[in-house]
């Protein structure tokens, strides 16, 4: 089934894709500074930006390489575990038990797509960062972070087995908090950065029990091995240590696996720390909180696909909650006015979709949207980063307005981006969107609410999209041109908006209904079972045609009613409508939250702390501290210092070993 | 066996009472005519003057360990040679290896000592200045055994660097 | 094969013994010369270079050899000889680096230092290889002296000389009954060689007084080296008297020879009477509650690391328990991996702890303070964040925290003891392990809360030799500690 690298001509650089950041993280974390004080301010910022840079598009050249050479194999071949360590052939990572992890990449179509997407959007995203973070007071610490980021997301995309995917998991999540808060002064972005690890802890208490059950179940981490002794290949079998897999075993391990992902990939409920987490610099927004990060769920659902097709209910549940998180999430973003909010709203809601096509079986569907959604939900971060940029730190749309004029090239890639996430025909969004949907119809039973649901979210999605771009790029100025100096970003900001314009337009061209080519690529990786699993509830063209229609009808109701709103700025009346206050207030989700979590949680822990812990455990454990600490006085006596009480110690203690040796009936 | 240790046992026995038999004789049959030279430690015939535990240069140890060195390779060399006749001509080249290795050794120690100037003993001149020779002198202070080194207060630095550790409980 | 082919072939596995003591002789036949021009650096290179040349032929002993005995079966070389000949060795590269600026700040920079800890290397390396009683006696003394030698290098600093004098004294007492533990042996097996001694093992030989006697006499040698309790009293003295790279180096090196060559002994002797494992236990208890126990009341850092080090060795000889049990037979053949490849990962994490720790000390002693005391090390994290969270990480590791490589050595004895299904041992580690977090993290407390008592002595500053072993000891001991296989890899590609 695969034996090593042989096949891959490009599988002895394997350990330099995770690495080459991670030595580059190692420089900049250790040496920044230094490298700023040697060669100065100006020319150390310089040094570290490109490394930076270079550190994550060599693994880009590297990945590309292996996705070249995967697609040279034949399907059943594509599939190899390759130790992270250069000419190695095997890297033990940990042995315990039943537990033999290796250090080692899993290289197949999964894990080379997603490196692909990771070094290729964060590149460009590093390039971008160079530009925006120019003057920032800690440059050195924001790209190493940056840098750990991209290795953690490559470890948890080609970890080979589920414990480096943990550890990638938990990375990315560490990567995430530091960057929230990377400007810590602001108590807010602290704060922000603790919601977001403490809201992701809840997914990962899922996932931990997850991968407990996963041991348990199938006495192994790995997701494949040489011999098909991986949990994926087991599960595949339908064989576990025990048995026969059974379906409420899969359902078990499903149902938690997916807890986790709710946590990382933001789904209702967990989606509450997604939005606070735009208090990070708008890099880190676009590349973690919108194109990889996020996304990480989506992956991880994938790669365990086939368990979950084993557990029909689980997927059910998986379908409903993306959709959900859809249109519930896509209702906010309708009013918020904040331009990050209404793009983190989006993400969320969007995120809804990629779970609705995993959960209707059709996990390809999901990671192409993953693709596409990465191409525009950067670029449009970034475009608003730009705008942000050029509005000197101004975030709210209400305050901004004709900027079209004073942006040209922002305004332009950000058309692109704006046309592709509404589902204009023929762009990148249109083709995954319209694939998610025509699976979400294919649910047995419910499939045409799903889809009616799906098709009015998409409906939003494209107005709320257009309440944007005329809010930031439309009618009038809001704001005194003569105070704010608008201006057009540096080529290192918009050289990366316009490569991920071209891919927005026609980065979706992959994955047609005619084609299908990123479907084929994926399919060894996925189940044969969800190939019977999916199928479309529409036919191909009638599925095109509404989704091509609902998206300009969206796009052209948004370009005539918005202006008018738009025009009001600041002086628009609070909305009376019940369903928009009730958005606007984020469907109190957030409050029940506080609620719940802080306020009643903060009681509960306050009696806890303050009266079983300091009053009782605490008292317990200093009498045994004290206890020991007087001990230790005593028996410290015995140290005499004279040499010659060593002696007789040593003399004694061979006599008192030889006494019992032989009354303890040594002797025959 | 046992009458090969008999023998053994017996060879002692008669040379312990042989002994004990000297000793006492001459404690039972000699003259005691105590004074105050007689009554004086045996010191190879010469009128000890002073304690017993009175300083000399360290020298005297090193030169003592440097005899020792040679005395055994002397030691080493004697039951070889008788060895080596008897050998082969294979076992003879080995034995030969093994001789030079040895000696090697003892050369690498002779060079040192060379080196070290240990086998200095005249006086020097550094900078114009008298020095005392010897092995010790290239280094920094000495606390035990030269009292004639200039700029070092012998006594005093030994007391102020002795916080003995056995003194104090640990 | 003739007699000579075969001793030079057998030869080959002694090359980087060779090595080491080549270069001990050329610094005793060039410093001396060259003294006048050019101070005392030479030595440093000559030392590293030679343990480098030690490691390259190491790594290039020929395949075929492995497993087999050498010398008509006075050596063996095996996977545990050439493992543990990797730390020994990476650990003396650390030992001359460490060495290279404490010597200079503590004006003690004369070459016959590293001639010494070159030649005690050479012994501990002999120990890894012995299969004769004789040789393993050859290899500790070896390997002791020298021992005794570099403790009392700072003649000018009374504990130093105290500390060498009580070593010694200890020492040749332990040695003695050592010897004298060789003898009865071969007063019951007629030979020194391990293989006959185990087929006299097997004829019931340590059932008599005379043999049982022999083989706590031979433990209690050995456990003197690696301060095992109740032969462990030297070791608190010792440490704290003599110079800091001299005790980062006995440290390290003597666990690893002494332990080795217990693995050797036990081979032989288990099996042979039903007191071994027992007593074995015992010693293993007493040791790590004793050192966990004390460790807790003192002040100065260097005296705290040796109790350290017997509490250290209490959990490297409940692994030789485990050791002992698969040798008997009572454990199934994974205890025995396991626990032996635990020791040896634990004698690596041990040594890189250690080395790192004490290379926190040596770096930041300067010529006027030696630096030694908790109070020393206040506000270390201010002063000088580098070295203050070095030694945040080596105590870490030394406490076993997760993400360093103490965690994972003393993870894998843990391991060792519990499938090995001894709940007693399993549950002492376990709570010894609390008691010694206490005063590792009492050392973290210091450096990284409290406040600088005092501005700071001067000191070299830049990348010296004890520096450069704080760094690679911090980055071996974070990278083991995240990937452990590494290790594993890496040997294999060099092999």
């Amino acid at each position: 089934m695969m034996d090593g690298m042989g096949h891959l001509s490009s599988g002895g650089l394997v350990w330099a894709i995770p690495c080459v950041p991670l030595i580059s993280f190692v420089v900049i974390m250790l040496f920044g500074g230094r490298i700023l004080q040697v060669l100065g301010d100006a020319a150390g910022r310089r040094v570290i930006g490109a490394l930076a840079t270079l550190a994550v598009l060599v693994p880009f050249a590297l990945s590309a390489a292996l996705v070249r050479d995967l697609l040279a194999l034949p399907a059943e071949a594509r599939r190899a575990i390759v130790p992270l360590l250069p000419f190695a052939k095997t890297l033990p990572w940990i042995d315990a038990g039943p537990i033999h992890a290796q250090f080692a990449a899993l290289i197949d179509p999964l894990s080379a797509l997603m490196c692909l997407i990771v070094t290729g959007v964060g590149g460009l995203i590093h390039l971008y960062a160079t530009g925006y973070m120019a003057h920032d007071r800690d440059y050195a610490r924001f790209f190493a972070y940056f840098n750990l980021f991209i290795v953690a997301m490559l470890f948890l995309v080609l970890g080979e087995s589920i414990l480096m995917m943990f550890v990638g998991w938990e990375g990315v999540g560490l990567c995430s908090y530091l960057l929230i808060s990377f400007w810590y002064d602001d108590t807010d972005n602290a704060k922000a950065g603790n919601k977001a690890f403490i809201v992701n802890r809840i997914g990962d208490v899922g996932f931990v029990l997850g991968i407990l059950t996963i041991v348990s179940l199938f006495g192994t981490v790995s997701f494949h091995t040489a011999d098909g002794r991986g949990f994926l290949d087991l599960a595949a079998r339908k064989e576990t240590l025990h048995g026969a897999l059974g379906i409420g075993s899969a359902a078990l391990i499903a149902g938690l696996l997916f807890i986790g992902a709710c946590g990382k990939s933001a789904q209702f409920p967990l989606h509450i720390w997604l939005p606070d987490a735009m208090a990070g610099p708008t890099p880190v927004s676009a590349l973690i909180h919108a194109a990889t990060m996020v996304t990480a769920g989506v992956v991880m659902l994938t790669r365990m696909s086939v368990i979950f097709v084993q557990a029909p209910a689980v997927l059910l549940i998986v379908a409903l909650v993306g959709l959900f998180t859809a249109i519930f999430a896509a209702t906010i973003a309708l009013t918020q006015t904040d331009i990050k909010k209404v793009l983190a709203y989006s993400t969320v809601s969007q995120l809804g979709f990629m779970f609705l096509g995993c959960g209707a079986g059709a996990f390809a569907a999901g990671m192409f949207h993953v693709m596409t959604h990465a191409f525009f939900k950067a670029l449009l971060f970034l475009g608003a980063g730009s705008v942000i940029h050029g509005m000197a730190g101004q975030q709210n749309m209400r305050l901004m307005g004709g900027l079209r004029k004073h942006m040209p090239i922002t305004f332009a890639t950000m058309v692109a981006a704006w046309a592709a996430i509404c589902g204009f025909p023929g762009l990148s969004g249109y083709w995954s969107k319209d694939l998610i949907l025509g699976y979400g119809a294919g649910i047995h039973s419910y499939g045409m609410v799903i889809y009616a649901v799906g098709t009015f979210t998409a409906f939003l999605t494209g107005l709320y999209m257009t309440r944007l771009m005329v809010m930031t790029f439309g009618a009038k100025e809001r704001f005194n041109t003569h105070e704010v100096h608008v201006h057009e970003s540096p080529p290192s900001m918009w050289i990366p908006l316009a490569l991920l314009a071209v891919l927005s337009i026609i980065g979706g061209l992959i994955g047609t209904p005619w084609g299908h080519q990123l479907q084929h690529f994926l399919e060894p990786v996925l189940p044969t079972a969800a190939l019977h699993v999916a199928h479309e509830g529409v036919p191909v063209g009638v599925g095109l045609g509404i989704g091509a229609i609902v998206a300009i009808a969206a796009m052209a109701a948004g370009l005539v009613f918005y202006p008018a709103e738009a025009a009001k700025g600041e002086a628009i009346e609070p909305a009376r409508n019940p369903i928009l206050v009730g958005a606007e207030r984020l469907w109190y989700v957030d409050s029940a939250a506080n609620a719940i979590g802080i306020r009643f949680g903060g009681k509960v822990a306050t009696v806890l702390w303050q009266w079983v812990d300091q009053g009782n455990i605490d008292r317990l454990v200093n009498i045994v501290a004290f206890v020991v600490g007087l001990l230790s006085e005593i028996v410290r006596g015995l140290q005499t210092g004279y040499v010659r009480i060593y002696v007789t110690t040593m003399l004694a203690g061979v006599a008192v070993l030889a006494v019992w040796a032989l009354i303890g009936g040594g002797v025959r | 066996m046992p009458g090969t240790y008999l023998l053994l046992a017996i060879a002692l026995i008669v040379a312990a009472a042989l002994g004990i038999a000297m000793v006492v004789g001459a404690y039972v049959l000699g003259p005691k005519k105590p004074s105050r030279h007689k009554e004086a430690p045996y010191e190879c015939g010469m009128t000890p003057v002073g304690g017993a535990r009175e300083r000399f240069p360290i020298r005297f140890y090193v030169v003592a360990m440097l005899f020792i060195v040679f005395d055994v390779e002397t030691v080493f060399l004697y039951p070889w040679a008788a060895t080596f006749a008897d050998g082969s001509r294979a076992q003879k080249l080995f034995l030969l290896g093994e001789m030079g290795v040895f000696v090697a050794i003892l050369i690498v120690a002779y060079v040192y000592i060379l080196g070290t100037k240990a086998l200095d003993w005249g006086p020097e001149h550094v900078d114009g200045r008298r020095v005392e020779p010897g092995v010790l002198d290239r280094r920094p202070p000495i606390m035990f055994g030269n009292e004639t080194s200039n700029g070092v207060n012998l006594s005093q630095t030994v007391v102020s660097d002795r916080h003995s550790m056995s003194s104090s409980r640990d | 094969m003739s007699g000579s082919s075969r001793f030079i072939a057998d030869l080959s596995a002694l090359y980087p013994a060779l090595a080491l003591i080549g270069a001990s002789g050329l610094i005793l036949l060039v410093m001396p010369f060259l003294r006048r021009c050019g101070g005392n650096s030479g030595s440093a290179t000559i030392s590293g270079l030679g343990v480098l040349a030690a490691l390259a032929l190491l790594i290039r002993l020929p395949g075929e050899g492995f497993g087999a005995t050498l010398f008509a079966e006075t050596l063996v070389t095996d996977s545990l000889s050439t493992a543990s000949a990797f730390v020994l060795l990476l650990s003396g590269l650390l030992a001359v680096l460490i060495a290279q600026s404490y010597l200079k700040v503590r004006e003690i920079d004369e070459p016959e230092y590293y001639a010494i800890l070159l030649l005690s290397m050479a012994g501990a390396y002999l120990m890894l290889l012995a299969n004769d009683l004789l040789i393993l006696f050859l290899g500790l003394e070896l390997m002791s002296f020298g021992f005794y030698a570099m403790a009392g290098f700072a003649r000018r600093d009374g504990r130093s000389g105290e500390a060498a004098l009580k070593y010694f004294l200890t020492g040749a007492f332990a040695s003695a009954l050592f010897l004298y533990g060789i003898m009865l042996i071969y007063g019951v097996s007629a030979s020194t060689e391990f293989a006959k001694i185990q087929s006299a093992v097997a004829h019931g030989a340590l059932h008599t007084p005379m043999g049982l006697a022999g083989m706590i006499l031979i433990i209690a040698g050995l456990g003197f080296k690696v301060a095992a309790v109740p032969f462990h009293q030297w070791a608190p003295d010792v440490y704290e008297g003599a110079p800091t790279s001299a005790t980062a180096f006995l440290a390290a090196t003597a666990k690893i020879g002494a332990f080795v060559g217990l693995i050797r002994v036990l081979d032989v002797f288990a099996g042979g009477s039903q007191t071994l494992i027992p007593m074995l236990r015992v010693l293993a208890i007493a040791t790590m509650i004793y050192g966990n126990l004390v460790a807790i009341a003192q002040t100065n850092v260097k005296r705290m690391l040796g109790y350290s080090a017997v509490a250290h060795a209490g959990y490297l000889l409940a692994a030789m328990v485990c050791v002992a049990m698969h040798y008997e037979g009572t454990a199934g053949a994974r205890t025995n991996t396991a626990a032996m490849s635990a020791s040896v990962f634990y004698l690596l994490a041990y040594a890189l702890a250690g080395f790192g720790a004490f290379g926190v000390l040596a770096y930041l002693s300067s010529r006027d303070k030696d630096v030694q005391t908790l109070d020393d090390l206040r506000g270390l994290v201010q002063r000088d964040a580098p070295s203050g969270y070095a030694l945040i990480l080596f105590m870490l590791s030394l406490a076993g925290i997760p993400a360093t490589v103490g965690f994972i050595g003393k993870w894998q004895i843990f391991y060792a003891v519990l499938i090995g299904g001894d709940m007693t041992l399993a549950v002492t580690i376990a709570l010894t392990s609390a008691m010694g977090a206490y005063y590792y993290l009492r050392v973290v407390w210091y450096a990284a809360f409290e406040s600088a008592s005092g501005p700071d002595a001067p000191r070299q500053v830049g990348l010296t030799g004890a520096g450069l072993t704080v760094f690679v000891s911090a980055f071996a001991t974070l990278l083991l500690g995240i990937v452990p296989g590494l290790l594993t890899g890496f040997l294999q590609v060099v092999k």
